[in-house]
């Protein structure tokens, strides 16, 4: 069959079109080829793609009506007088299709066109969609209304642990309880409304286990079918709750980190504060240097000690300038630069020591004479400030005016030096022992004193060996007990110990325990030499004895003046007398002599008495027989001066050992003194009276009481009253009487003690011990 | 008599006023006796002598008591008063060395002296002399 060959007058866009529809391949059953193109515009579009095509074109469709073999003319000019012209001039069998069938016939061809695409598309669609359902990675279903599965893919099968097989034909309900439920409340109505995108939902798997699932759903009205989208959300679901709780973990530590960086912030500039305040307000002396040798801390002690102030200072590498006149590197610059061959090359003659507690710390001590009035001695700490990695970022220097302590450690040595002297040249040993009894101080004055060459004590001698066992250990009694002194110590605890030639040396022990935080850490122990002491207090008893002889001869001449003055009256008396042939007057004149004949017999008596230096001579005498004898020698004397004299007396006294005459003598005196007290009493009105009482004390042996109600003593006279050669009677008085009884009753162990009253009275008291004889 | 001037002797020991007052009585003197202090004072007051022979050391009133009584009396200041006493210069102390130490101290006073000291054992004719030169 030949093609029919079509001619198109007409070269607007319609005339492409049909150009397209006929050249085009599927439409090649038609048989129809174009072949030619007719317009009078040469540059219309139908023109110019035949052109293209090689098809022939004109401006002149008449040109084209003589084309041999031409079937069809397709005329688009929309004109109808060109119709007409063609339909007169065509040839017969030549159809012509005016512009209304043309639209027709490439509309129809237009519509073929277009289903021919849709069907394909559809197919294309359905392959695809058969293939994107079967091999998606989502789980797929297609229910019914009824729930009932009707098509599923592989990977919904596999999801749910069924064949592809098995799982067609389950219902919703037995997969997803809560899409079911979901289902159920469409109850068929609205389900257009059935529609969820990313719905969470979990589906039983066939061995019962669930499944959690991300589902969307859409329902397909034409086919009144559900389509449901599953994506396995179990590793996503894993995820997720990792997620979660990393996440809940980050807010956490976020949180907890957070929390400790503000604390440790706060702490930084709450210690940053409290090292300032530290330092500023510190009474110790601080600078602080940062690694760049500049000082950023000067603090207020330091400006006192140094004289420079803050100001002046921080921010400068100043800092030798206090020490110094001119500058050089001083030690906390040396440590800031970690140079510790300089540090030990300019402080070796300072005292420097590496610092015991602080790793790169040092220490030194200096006398720096430019520092304070007259030089100040220092002592200087540095402290190297460390970053976390070690290295130096600076040094705290504190300063120390030790110039107190070095001049106290002068005296203190010195002090030191005086008592090592003291204790060496100590004419008293001293002796001190450590706690384990051993000897740490033996001076020279021991070996002086007990025989030894120093050489031979020291370290070679123990306690024992230098005291003797016998005087040792009563020592270490003395020294917990309270016989000498208070616990602890040793008054004056009076020994003999044997010296190297064993003779015994009086000595006279003193000391004291030590004691440090109250626990015994030795002792020393005085020892005092008291053969020179002895000798001392006899030569002191025979001065003192030498200066009563004195005052004794004094005293005598006085009383013997006054007898002479008595006898040379007496001689004048006579004298006279004898030239006036007056017996009286020589009468009186040697009664004057022979009184004061017994007045040198009384004086040189009771020198006598007083001079002698020999014991008592003892016997047995009764106290009571022996006041008896006295009371009756004085009662005539008594009875002429009107004193009245009362005796009384224990019934029993008992005999005592005493010196009979002697203290006769004491009864006598004291007995006498008595009368003569109350004398002037007794002749104007009969009144005066002395008592007398022997009695025996509870621990004494006897007591003699002599009482008298006469004038009575004031408190001169009674300070004076034991005085050699004191006396209130004038030239009656040898000022002995007193002194020479006390001494009487002394030598007995007794006392001689009285009572007084100006105007009333006098009363003494002799009190004698058992005779231990 | 020829001489008839009034001499008081004060001591409390009458054997010494015994032996003064014959001594005195022998070469012419009226003499009136005291024994102590207070009736020194009374008898110098009673009597008016033309001296007084005064002891140191007596009871009751001391003799340099009754001095200042007698020598602060405006009418018994005049007479003239020899001191005698056992004390001298053998104990360290006289009594021209007291009363010159005591005028010097200053005390209130204290000025006052007698106009002659005499010392025992008495010397008769030192004793009579003084007096002649008092009188």
């Amino acid at each position: 069959m030949r093609a029919y060959n079509v001619v198109i007058i007409g070269g607007r866009q319609e005339c492409v079109t049909i150009m397209d529809l006929i050249t085009m391949d599927r439409l090649r059953q038609l048989q129809m080829r174009l072949v030619g193109v007719a317009d009078t515009d040469p540059l219309a579009p139908g023109v110019k793609k035949a052109e293209s095509l090689g098809i022939f074109t004109t401006n002149d469709y008449r040109d084209l009506l003589g084309i041999q073999r031409l079937d069809m003319i397709i005329d688009l000019t929309g004109k109808e007088e060109i119709n007409q012209a063609i339909q007169r001039n065509k040839p017969p069998r030549v159809q012509l299709i005016n512009h209304a069938v043309a639209r027709l016939f490439w509309d129809f061809l237009s519509l073929e066109e277009e289903r021919y695409h849709v069907e394909k598309d559809l197919k294309k669609s359905q392959n695809k969609y058969k293939h994107l359902f079967d091999n998606a990675r989502e789980g797929l279903a297609l229910f019914n209304k009824q729930g009932v599965i009707i098509e599923c893919n592989f990977s919904l099968a596999r999801m749910l642990g069924y064949s592809k097989e098995e799982l067609e034909q389950k219902k919703v309900s037995d997969l997803c309880i809560k899409l079911s439920e979901e289902l159920l409340k469409c109850n068929g109505r609205k389900m257009d409304k059935f529609a969820f995108t990313g719905i969470e939902m979990d589906f039983i798997r066939k061995d019962g286990s669930l499944l959690p699932v991300e589902l969307d759903s859409t329902w397909f009205s034409d086919e009144k079918l559900y389509q449901v989208m599953l994506k396995d959300i179990t590793f996503k679901k894993r995820l997720e709750d990792a997620r979660k709780n990393y996440s809940k973990r980050l807010k956490k530590e976020v949180a907890k980190r957070t929390g400790e960086l503000i604390a440790s912030e706060k702490e930084m500039v709450k210690q940053r504060r409290t090292a300032e305040g530290i330092i500023h307000g510190s009474p110790i002396p601080m600078m602080v240097l940062d690694n760049d040798h500049k000082i950023i801390y000067w603090n207020k002690a330091c400006e006192e000690l140094t004289g420079f102030h803050s100001q002046d200072m921080i921010g400068t590498d100043r800092q030798w300038a206090p020490f110094y006149p001119k500058k050089r590197p001083v030690l906390s610059d040396l440590v800031v630069d970690d140079d510790k061959e300089a540090i030990k090359y300019l402080y070796k003659n300072m005292h420097l020591k590496k610092s015991p507690f602080i790793e790169g710390a040092y220490e030194a001590e200096h006398f720096f004479k430019h520092l304070g009035e007259t030089g100040t001695h220092i002592h200087i700490h540095v402290t190297p400030i460390r970053d976390e990695k070690g290295g130096v970022q600076g040094a705290i220097v504190t300063f120390q005016d030790i110039s107190e302590r070095v001049k106290m450690l002068q005296e203190i040595k010195q002090r030191e030096d005086f008592v090592q002297n003291l204790i060496q040249n100590s004419i008293d040993g001293i002796v001190a022992i450590n706690e384990r009894g051993e000897i740490e101080i033996c001076n020279p004055g021991v070996g002086k004193i007990l025989g030894y060459d120093p050489a031979e004590i020291a370290g070679k001698m123990s306690y024992q060996d230098i005291l003797s066992e016998q005087t040792a250990s009563p020592i270490k009694k003395a020294f917990y007990a309270d016989e000498f002194g208070p616990h602890g110590k040793i008054v004056n605890m009076e020994a003999k110990v044997p010296n190297k030639n064993k003779e015994l040396i009086p000595v006279r022990f003193s000391g004291t325990l030590l004691y440090e935080n109250e626990k015994e850490i030795g002792s020393v122990l005085f020892i005092q030499d008291l053969r020179q002491i002895q000798q001392l207090q006899k030569e002191k008893r025979q001065a003192q004895r030498m200066a009563a002889i004195g005052r004794t001869v004094a005293g005598l001449a006085h009383y013997i003046k006054n007898i002479l003055t008595g006898l040379q009256g007496a001689s004048y008396l006579v004298k006279s007398g004898t030239t006036k042939v007056d017996p009286v007057l020589i009468e009186k004149g040697l009664s004057m002599m022979d009184k004061n004949i017994i007045q040198i017999n009384q004086i040189v008596k009771d020198m006598l008495i007083y001079s002698a230096d020999k014991s008592p001579d003892y016997q047995s005498v009764d106290p009571v027989c022996l006041m008896k004898e006295v009371i009756e020698l004085m009662s005539e004397r008594a009875k002429l001066t009107g004193v009245m004299i009362n005796f009384d007396h224990e019934s029993y006294v008992g005999e005592v050992k005493i010196n009979k005459m002697a203290m006769h003598h004491c009864l006598l005196n004291i007995l006498s003194n008595a009368i003569d007290a109350c004398t002037l009493k007794g002749i104007l009105d009969g009144q005066g009276q002395v008592n007398i009482c022997v009695d025996r004390p509870d621990g004494w042996a006897v007591r003699f009481l002599i009482s008298d109600n006469g004038i009575g003593m004031n408190k001169k006279i009674q300070n004076k009253l034991f005085t050699d050669f004191f006396t209130t009677k004038g030239y009656k008085g040898t000022g002995l009487g007193l002194p020479v009884t006390k001494k009487i009753v002394h030598d007995h162990g007794g006392e001689l003690t009285f009572q007084s009253k100006e105007g009333s009275g006098t009363t003494f008291f002799i009190t004698l011990p058992f005779n231990k004889n | 008599m020829v001489n008839s001037k009034k001499i008081l002797i004060v001591d409390d020991d009458s054997d010494v006023v015994l032996f003064i007052a014959t001594v005195l009585k022998d070469n012419g003197y009226q003499t009136i006796e005291a024994k102590d202090g207070l009736e020194g004072l009374d008898m110098a007051i009673a009597h008016h002598p033309d001296l007084i022979l005064l002891d140191l050391m007596m009871p009751q009133k001391s003799g340099i008591s009754l001095l200042n009584d007698l020598k602060e009396n405006r009418n018994l200041s005049s007479i003239p008063i020899i001191m005698v006493t056992g004390v001298s210069g053998e104990t360290g102390i006289d009594l021209e060395t007291f009363f010159e130490t005591r005028a010097k101290s200053q005390e209130t006073n204290f000025s006052i002296k007698p106009d002659g000291y005499l010392e025992k054992p008495i010397d008769i004719n030192k004793l009579l002399n003084l007096i002649k030169e008092s009188i």
